[in-house]
């Protein structure tokens, strides 16, 4: 470069710089955070959702602060955009979707239109798709608002619960937005999402259920134990809390690991099956008979009886309420190829599905004691 | 300098994420998309190959240089004229993209006209540099990059939410009619090539294995397509997977580091992309302002040693640019780029009847 070059972009340089008047970001103190938003049916007749946004509150150090503190905005609106519009100007600061992990919709809104509920969240490219979605129980307002003793400072209880770095228990199911989106959207698999519930004395969130969701449809219930085998043969959770009752042996079981293959044996002409193998590795933790350790494959075939005897409940239930959490209907779809009527085919074959549960539990310790 | 071709396809490949094509390529994944990217693959190959064997004949010359020696002007002007105009285009395509994608995800609040111009000030400089030091920085970025690029890609495909029924639901689509949107597209990832025309000055060497660096390239692209296609439809379901506008930035906020040091893994998702289109953006307007250069030389513009003609071409790409940005909508990007990608085997066409022409001018007088 020659000297004008230089003199020439110097002076391009300067008068680059007098258009820089301040930077694009909105400062931290500027802007209030979002960390979870709930929806609730509204109140009021002429509107349609009720919109509860939970905000942190800036605090100056987590040394001096001793507990959380969030401040809450609710109002209610035809929709849900119309509805943070509205809570926008409820607050001097930018609202900052950036940190919102938690969604709760009120469990009655997810039987109903679920595409005017969602769309907002998933159209807007600032909300993260890796945000938790649940199902609240008795309001998603007030299951925001339980702020739980245990809570630290600067800590969210429901972030702890789903994101598998606090608690990880079988009954909690995680979904994310864009899981739920997904399986809502495919035909031939439903989607999952926890409940969250209130403690009597609203101190406390309990999550050990969950709910099936499909379009259209009436959400469908799954007891704790349901839960429990949906969470650990589809999301891959374990840990304790696995029951067995049989032949006079009452065991609490841990599960290192646990999968679930299946096998669809569908021809023209026969009744359709489903192979199903449920493989699990475990230990005894509790039990009321003193045990030996030579009879552990015993205790596994025990364990396997009841494990294929509850799955199978399980599956049965799934049909006949007509979802499929278990995707059987996409691994259908997923292995022939495709034709214009393979969803009317399928919505023919999954009543007559009959599942043969063949379970391989293999128990490796019985803990400290025999 | 062999090694710099491999990395002038890869970027271009790794590239065509921040372009339409991911999209343009599931619109077609409920007919037909999976044939017709497996028919543009060979022909990208084929072409690759061609590409190769036509340079292979002319070690150290570009394309500019050797149209002037072999053909007429009559043929050279328009035809130089055309080539300006593709290479502009392709990567005024990624800026616009680049933009949107800045605008929806990074930053929502800043203005569109502060984004553009941020990064066409960098772009602009990197244009401005001698081709030898094009080469060098697409170097750079590919090796700044590629561990990045290893680690989400691994991140991307050992994700326990990515649901291989919905991948396999895909390719049960595959006994459809292939689509020509969906080939064209596919035919675009394998342009990084096609930059020779410029950089094969540089090339000075010949290179007799010839189809040994057609199977590399076309191991890249299988890759490339595999993973632009299937991980989007494996994380955001294969369904309504048409309805995504940015399907691979969907997918990368899919994804979570559960210990990282950020959570969200479309933050490094970004980082990465942004440095590849720069990259890709620069390179194909270098490639633009280096065919009009040997085109026009105004003399007016010069000043003492200097002929300011590059800063005023830079200018006006710029300006064009930041036009197009501000006022394209989402939905003319992807119905122009539709129609750019669509035109491409005129491209490859006029290519054709130019390389006969030089051949046969080579054939005749080989010392001109």
């Amino acid at each position: 470069m020659s000297r004008w070059h230089k003199k020439g972009l110097l002076v391009v340089t300067i008068l680059l710089i007098s258009f820089l008047a301040g930077c694009a970001y909105k400062s931290v103190d500027k802007r209030s955070f979002v960390v979870s938003v709930g929806v609730d049916p509204a109140e009021n007749d002429d509107d349609r959702y009720k919109v509860t946004l939970k905000i942190a509150k800036p605090i100056a150090s987590l040394r001096q602060a001793t507990e959380t503190e969030y401040t809450y905005l609710t109002t209610e609106a035809e929709t849900v955009s119309e509805a943070i519009r509205i809570l926008e100007t409820h607050n001097d600061k930018v609202v900052d979707f950036s940190q919102a992990k938690i969604l709760a919709i009120h469990h009655e809104l997810l039987s109903g239109d679920l595409q005017l509920l969602m769309d907002y969240f998933t159209r807007r490219g600032d909300i993260q798709l890796i945000m938790y979605v649940a199902a609240a129980k008795p309001s998603a307002e007030e299951v925001l608002k339980v702020e739980p003793i245990l809570e630290a400072a600067g800590e969210n209880t429901l972030y702890n619960f789903f994101d598998d770095t606090g608690t990880e228990s079988p009954f909690v199911t995680t979904s994310f937005l864009f899981e739920f989106r997904r399986d809502v959207l495919t035909f031939g698999k439903d989607a999952v999402l926890p409940i969250v519930r209130t403690s009597k004395n609203k101190d406390e969130l309990v999550i050990n259920t969950a709910l099936v969701i499909k379009e259209n449809h009436e959400p469908v219930d799954l007891n704790r134990t349901q839960t429990k085998l949906y969470n650990t043969f589809m999301e891959g959770a374990n840990g304790y809390g696995y029951q067995a009752h049989n032949s006079g042996y009452i065991f609490t079981l841990t599960f290192d690991r646990a999968k679930m293959n299946y096998k669809l044996g569908i021809v023209p002409g026969q009744t359709p099956q489903a192979d199903i193998k449920v493989k699990a590795v475990g230990a005894i933790s509790q039990s009321n008979k003193t045990l030996s350790l030579n009879r552990l494959p015993e205790y596994s075939e025990v364990t396997n009886k009841e494990l294929s005897k509850e799955m199978e409940k399980l599956f049965k239930k799934m049909q006949k309420e007509k979802v499929d959490p278990f995707g059987f209907g996409l691994r259908y779809r997923a292995t022939r190829f495709h034709t214009d009527q393979i969803e009317e085919d399928w919505n023919e074959i999954y009543p007559d599905l009959v599942f043969n549960v063949q379970s391989d539990v293999k128990l490796k310790s019985l803990g400290a004691i025999k | 300098m062999n090694r710099f071709l491999y990395y002038l396809v890869f970027l271009n490949m790794m590239a065509i994420i921040t372009t339409p094509i991911p999209s343009l390529l599931l619109i077609g994944a409920h007919g037909g998309a999976i044939p017709t990217m497996v028919l543009g693959l060979f022909t990208g190959m084929l072409i690759s190959f061609f590409f190769l064997k036509f340079f292979n004949k002319f070690p150290g010359r570009d394309y500019t240089e050797l149209l002037k020696a072999y053909t007429s002007n009559y043929l050279r002007v328009p035809v130089t004229i055309y080539f300006a105009i593709v290479w502009y285009l392709a990567g005024t395509i990624t800026l616009v993209m680049l933009t949107f994608l800045l605008i929806t995800f990074l930053t929502p609040e800043m203005s569109i006209y502060l984004i553009a111009i941020s990064i066409l000030i960098t772009v602009a400089f990197g244009v401005l540099l001698k081709s030898k030091s094009v080469l060098f920085a697409v170097e750079i970025i590919v090796f700044l990059v590629v561990p990045i690029a290893f680690f989400l890609f691994i991140k991307l495909y050992s994700s326990s939410e990515l649901d291989w029924d919905q991948v396999r639901t895909s390719l049960m689509y595959s006994n459809s009619v292939p689509k020509y949107g969906v080939f064209t597209a596919t035919l675009f990832s394998f342009s990084g090539i096609a930059n020779l025309i410029v950089f094969n000055r540089y090339f000075t060497k010949r290179n007799t294995n010839h189809l040994g660096a057609v199977l590399i390239i076309g191991l890249f692209g299988v890759f490339t397509l595999v993973t632009t296609y299937f991980i989007p439809i494996g994380l955001n379901g294969f369904d309504q997977v048409d309805r995504l506008i940015f399907p691979w930035t969907s997918a990368a906020d899919s994804v979570r580091m559960k210990y990282g040091i950020v959570e969200r893994a479309v933050f490094l998702f970004m980082l990465f992309f942004v440095a590849i289109s720069f990259m890709s953006i620069t390179v194909h307007w270098h490639v633009s302002y280096k065919l009009i250069q040997s085109l026009i030389r105004i003399d007016k513009l010069q000043m003492r040693n200097n002929n300011w003609t590059p800063f005023l071409t830079v200018a006006v790409f710029v300006a064009v640019a930041i036009y197009l940005t501000v006022w394209l909508t989402q939905y003319q990007l992807y119905t122009y780029s539709a129609y750019y990608f669509n035109a491409i085997p005129i491209f490859i066409i006029v290519w054709a009847v130019t390389m006969f022409a030089v051949k046969r001018g080579h054939d005749n007088e080989p010392l001109a």
